[in-house]
């Protein structure tokens, strides 16, 4: 074969990359990856700086800190070194914060100029990648599909494997979230306050219809009817409509509105609200409230009581206080209505006042240490929504156990609470203070009354004050005075004309109400935690063995029968309309005659 | 073609004996100090990958003496003791002081504030009743594959626990 000369090639085009192998974004992308990539240099830059900078503003042993410190201990009265110690203290602290903050906020900022910058530089670098020696040389056109082929399995592959990721993710249980799981359990069993919530309050009247509180309507123990029960037998049954087994043997009494019974019951770990259907005995819900702890071994419980307040309903919420401090409210039907903490008070025996009510406010009687730490209070929360709506002045009253009641008396309305050694009142709408009288002693915890236009207190002695007086009262209207027969923890009770007292030993003694004078004194031979009660004209007295007297009011002692239940009787029973519900240690008990 | 598809067949294979693994393996626990093997060196302040770290100084209140002279709070040999700067021994002022009734005082944690330098660890427990200790806080703790903390942790007092009791508190009956 001839030789031929080589064709003549055209010369090589311009370093200009052929149309198709340049991406329509890298210009733009090549821009982003330059500003990314100097914000990202400037922020990492930064975040070093900060890093050596924090280690000369460590508040962990400074070295100037420590100096001064020891040249403290040279010279401890040296105000000027104290100074510099103070001032540099802050300084490194606050410099110390200000830099974990700002690394905090660097670390993010970084992140997101990371997020620009590996896109850009993608699409900056990016170049159409040539055919791979092979097949291809022989079967050029294979190329394009076979590429195509590839990105369709490499993508089905991502996304199986993102597929399985998510789940592994969802179904996988992190370590962590078995712990945080644990600490949250508890927050989430807290309650929840409901949305919606009814504002209105029930009239004086509407009050007196029911047994909103402890011991009734004003506190006063006096039932408005005249067909409360006088017959029953827990042998035969007799004169029990039904009764029902307790989910606590608490202390506290029954509350009633309508055919609703509330009680409130707890151990050393927990506390619980329950309500009751007041046709059929059956318990409808219970409801926890507050942080439950760790119960007690049964032997370290013995003997002790828990919930002992009495709770308190306006016919629309009922309103619960523990021992712990947690106050709560719930609706009829059991919904969590508000609740909070007063903390733990300062009380040697826990407390035990149980709760007042006043057109739209909850009163608490909060008394605590001793009259000189200036701890005792008493607080007014809105009912409906639980905010604070006033509170008194420090009272100068240690701890106390009795239950202040809101009475109309001497033309007024008066907040009564006693405390060792204050017999306070207060204006029940404002907090205010209206006069104090010094008539109380020791451990106050028979409650007040207000009877015949009087305020009768039972601590240690039997005062009868005249309520219209301001200021301290007690030189000019303290009426009568007497030593003997005074409770130690049932309530005095009074019809207008006498007073009735009750020691726990069984020592009934009845004094005039207008003038002192002691009308007799009577031994029953039993023993009595429950507060007496009256209604029609007869006296109830709720022995803690289960028996129950009854005897005439007036001048002379006259048992009119007794009736027995084979339970321990430590709670106030609510004498209502053609019922008692009794609260046994063990049982609810509804006493009445079944309808004919 | 055939190289991508094995390929892709291997990824998923590895995805799924992975997956099997995880859910398959040893019981959950995370990160725990045993204050008893605690010896307050204070790297867990520096060696966490979080700053500030994890761990925090915690307050057993029923050990706490509730003393008036802490000395988990006061600097040895305090000027005086009130709350001042110069006689606080917490580099961050975490430890809130209370009065209650005179002479003792409660003395509580503000967490957000504690770097967990243990400061006031060693003085509680060399002086006190030891009721001031550490925990790895969970809700703060990442829980690494390998703590770093427990790498550095000179009296290897940090171990794995299990997740459902993921504390390690002192108590009274252990001191008894």
């Amino acid at each position: 074969m001839p030789d031929q000369p080589a064709p003549k090639l055209p010369p090589l085009p311009a370093k200009t990359p052929a149309p198709g192998d340049e991406h329509p974004w890298k210009e733009p992308a090549r821009r982003t990856a330059w500003v990314a990539g100097i914000y990202c240099a400037v922020l990492a830059v930064a975040l070093i700086f900060s890093y050596f900078q924090s280690r000369q503003v460590n508040p962990v042993d400074h070295p100037r800190l420590v100096a001064l410190k020891a040249a403290l201990v040279q010279k401890p009265t040296d105000e000027n070194l104290k100074q510099q110690i103070r001032e540099l203290d802050l300084e490194l602290r606050a410099a110390y914060f200000r830099h974990l903050a700002r690394v905090q906020r660097s670390g993010w900022l970084l992140l997101g100029g990371v997020l620009v910058l590996l896109p850009a530089l993608h699409f900056a670098t990016w170049r159409r990648r040539l055919p791979r020696p092979g097949k291809y040389v022989v079967r050029p056109d294979l190329f394009e599909r076979d590429a195509r082929l590839s990105r369709l399995a490499v993508t089905a592959v991502a996304v199986l494997g993102a597929g399985l990721a998510v789940w592994a993710v969802k179904s996988a249980h992190s370590d962590l979230d078995v712990v945080l799981a644990k600490q949250a359990a508890p927050a989430k069993a807290q309650i929840s306050p409901a949305p919606a919530v009814d504002a209105s309050f029930p009239s004086r009247e509407e009050m007196a219809r029911h047994w909103p509180r402890f011991r009734g309507p004003e506190g006063a123990g006096v039932s408005p009817y005249t067909n409360v029960p006088v017959r029953w037998d827990g042998e035969s049954s007799e004169g029990i409509l039904w009764k029902t087994p307790l989910p606590y043997g608490s202390p506290n009494s029954p509350v009633v509105w309508s055919n609703r019974v509330f009680m409130t019951g707890g151990n050393s770990g927990q506390r619980e609200v329950f309500c009751v259907d007041a046709d059929t005995g059956k318990l409808l819900w219970q409801r926890p409230v507050g942080k439950p702890g760790k119960r007690l071994p049964p032997e370290d419980e013995e003997g002790r009581f828990y919930a002992t307040s009495t709770c308190a309903t306006d016919g629309r919420r009922v309103f619960a206080i523990f021992e712990t401090g947690d106050l709560a409210a719930f609706d009829f039907q059991g919904q969590p209505v508000w609740q909070k903490s007063l903390g733990k008070p300062d009380n040697q025996y826990g407390h035990s006042a149980s709760l007042e009510l006043y057109k739209n406010l909850l009163i608490v009687q909060w008394d605590q240490a001793d009259e000189e730490a200036g701890k005792s209070v008493i607080y007014a929360f809105n009912t409906a929504t639980g905010a604070e709506v006033w509170k008194t002045a420090p009272r100068p009253v240690g701890a106390s156990w009795s239950t202040p009641v809101v009475a109309s008396a001497g033309n007024r309305t008066l907040l009564v609470a006693t405390g060792n050694p204050w017999l306070m009142t207060y204006d029940p709408d404002t907090g205010a203070e209206v006069w104090r009288a010094q008539v109380c002693h020791g451990e106050v915890t028979p409650s007040p009354i207000v009877a015949g236009g009087l305020v009768i207190t039972a601590n240690e002695e039997l005062v009868a004050t005249k309520p219209d007086g301001t200021g301290d009262v007690t030189k000019t209207h303290v009426l009568w005075k007497q030593l003997d027969g005074i409770p130690d923890i049932c309530s005095p009770l009074s019809d207008g004309k006498y007073v009735y007292l009750l020691t726990s030993s069984g020592i009934l003694t009845v004094y005039e109400l207008a003038t002192g004078k002691r009308q007799y004194e009577h031994e029953l031979e039993m023993e009595f935690k429950a507060s007496p009660a009256l209604a029609a004209g007869k006296l109830y007295l709720f022995g803690e063995n289960g028996v129950t007297i009854l005897a005439a009011a007036g001048p002379k002692f006259q048992e009119l029968g007794r009736n027995k239940l084979s339970d321990l009787v430590f709670a106030t029973p609510a004498l209502m309309e053609g019922r008692i519900y009794l609260r046994g240690r063990n049982q609810l008990y509804c006493l009445g005659q079944k309808a004919p | 073609m055939r190289e991508t598809a094995r390929t892709a067949a291997m990824a998923g294979l590895g995805v799924l004996v992975g997956g099997i693994a995880l859910k398959t393996g040893a019981s959950h626990t995370v990160w725990q100090i045993d204050p008893y093997k605690c010896s307050w060196c204070g790297l867990c302040a520096t060696a966490c990958v979080l700053q500030p770290s994890a761990v925090k100084c915690v307050q057993i209140y029923p050990m706490c003496g509730y003393c008036k002279l802490c000395t988990g709070y006061f600097e040895p040999e305090p000027n005086a003791l009130n709350t001042a700067a110069e006689n606080q021994l917490c580099p961050t002022g975490a430890i809130k002081r209370r009065a209650l009734e005179d002479p003792y005082f409660e003395y509580s944690i503000e967490e957000e504030l504690c770097i967990g330098c243990a400061k006031c660890v060693k003085g509680c427990t060399l002086f006190g009743n030891g009721s001031f200790h550490l925990q790895i806080r969970h809700d703060r703790c990442v829980n690494c594959n390998e703590c770093s903390i427990a790498v550095v942790c000179p009296a290897q007092a940090i171990s794995r626990v299990p997740a459902d009791q993921p504390y390690k508190f002192k108590s009274r009956e252990h001191h008894a």
